[in-house]
């Protein structure tokens, strides 16, 4: 199936960007993350990237052309030879001969551009397309389209703030630190957070991952992955930690997408073990370690870094003796693993819970399960 | 490369990592195995190990990563060797 990309939304106030290069051609493979072109607007170049692996079907624009955001730049197929879709209501041309009443408003392209939608999908009440006409489109689609939900409509990159008045100068976020804020406008606007926590004596399952790291030979403490496992075991067994909220319905995940955060720098990696439940133990310390190393390397592939479908977070490398983690989109737990109390085994096991969906029971039941390695229960 | 030159920049990367903690890897031996050691953590190998793959030009298996291979500076440098053909 042939996939657009789409002229990327740079600054909201800018609804004409120039290309300044296109570093494929018309057959290329790309990767997902590959850079394929870069824009430019009066404030910034940002580098285009394919969101999925593929072929490159069709380019429809040229570089130093001005084209509007939001128009489709190029197309990428699963396969060399798929065929694209006819060109009229889609090339950058059409798009920037629309008359002024058929534009969108400045907070519908912010939309538009943060769903990937194209304005010819949305049909729209009056005469411009407004950010409700969007955000009605995606309820009828069952409230998500791009991976985000329409009450995103209030991300910082939606309205104009005034800039402080201490001097000072303007960057772009990275493509991390976007998500980060993606994640925590996600905990602000859906979860209803709420945070509870645990003490318990690690010594039980420090004993348990020294038995498992000596009879695999691991290099690395297997005590958190095996943690992680543990509450990936819990998932399959209690669906409703595994569940996230949808237009005021339960959606209960079918596999379980273990979240791992790791730190690598100064960037937090939320990283991505799919389907973990499909895994034993050993299946999933290996597919974590190797989702690992590929953050430290910076070469997370994209599956390795989305969709997770609960989360586990540690900080105890840091010697953090509580931390309440802010919720993964479209997740209901985040257990949060913090550092034995100094002298002593005694430690605190705590989970930031979407009280939509989970009681403080519930969490507590989990955490007091988690407390144990399998086979001490 | 050289045995020794590659024990020397192995050696060089685990005392940078140590020292990321605050640990002193200066004293350690050859055939000290590194995790027990305590001078670097689980990041700490993790990290050691993606540069090891990068600076001697090897991608691992998962399987790969275990005491017998890469569990001390000279079990480091041999398996270069081995997996280099030297």
């Amino acid at each position: 199936m042939p996939h657009p990309v789409y002229v990327p939304c740079v600054n909201i106030n800018d609804d004409i960007v120039l290309i300044v290069d296109v570093t494929v051609s018309a057959g290329d493979t790309v990767k997902g993350g590959d850079m394929i072109a870069e824009v430019e607007t009066d404030k910034a170049v940002i580098p285009v990237e394919a969101e999925q692996d593929g072929y490159v079907l069709k380019i429809l624009c040229d570089v130093e052309e001005r084209v509007k955001v939001g128009a489709v730049m190029m197309w990428i197929g699963d396969s060399p030879d798929e065929q694209v879709p006819e060109p009229a209501s889609k090339n950058p041309d059409e798009v920037s001969s629309r008359t002024n009443s058929q534009l969108p408003t400045a907070k519908a392209r912010a939309l538009l551009d943060k769903h990937k939608l194209d304005v010819v999908q949305i049909p729209h009440q009056g005469e411009r397309l407004t950010a409700r006409d969007i955000e009605a489109f995606i309820a009828g689609q069952g409230g998500t389209a791009g991976g985000v939900t329409a009450a995103q409509v209030d991300s910082p990159q939606s309205f104009e703030e005034q800039l402080p008045g201490t001097p000072g100068s303007l960057r772009s976020l990275s493509a991390e630190e976007q998500g980060m804020v993606s994640t925590v406008i996600w905990h602000r606007d859906h979860a209803v957070a709420a945070y509870l926590e645990m003490a318990y004596d690690q010594q039980a399952w420090n004993d348990y991952a020294a038995a498992f790291a000596e009879r695999h030979k691991f290099m690395l403490s297997p005590l958190l992955p095996l943690m992680a496992y543990r509450l990936v075991k819990l998932a399959r067994d209690r669906p409703g930690i595994n569940t996230t909220l949808v237009n005021g319905q339960k959606y209960l995940y079918d596999q379980v997408n273990l979240g791992f955060t790791v730190q690598v720098g100064e960037t937090l990696y939320l990283t991505v073990v799919q389907q973990a439940d499909a895994m034993d133990d050993r299946q999933f310390i290996d597919a974590l370690g190797e989702v690992q190393r590929h953050a430290m390397a910076k070469k997370l592939r994209p599956e390795e870094s989305k969709d997770a479908t609960l989360g586990f977070s540690s900080m105890a490398r840091w010697n953090v003796s509580r931390h309440v983690p802010v919720l993964a989109p479209y997740t209901a737990l985040m257990v949060a693993h913090s550092a034995p109390q100094k002298g002593g085994q005694s430690a605190v096991l705590g989970a930031s819970y979407d009280h939509r969906i989970l009681s403080g029971h519930d969490v507590a039941n989990v955490l007091q399960a988690l407390t144990q390695p399998p086979e001490v229960q | 490369m050289e045995k020794s030159e590659i024990k020397t920049k192995i050696r060089g990367k685990l005392a940078e990592l140590a020292g990321e903690i605050g640990n002193d890897a200066s004293q350690i031996q050859d055939d000290d195995i590194i995790p027990a050691t305590g001078l670097v953590d689980s990041a700490g190998i993790l990290g050691l190990v993606v540069w090891y793959e990068n600076a001697f030009d090897m991608s691992l298996k998962q399987e790969e990563i275990n005491i017998d291979n890469l569990g001390s500076i000279e079990s480091m440098a041999e398996y270069v060797l081995k997996r280099k053909g030297g």
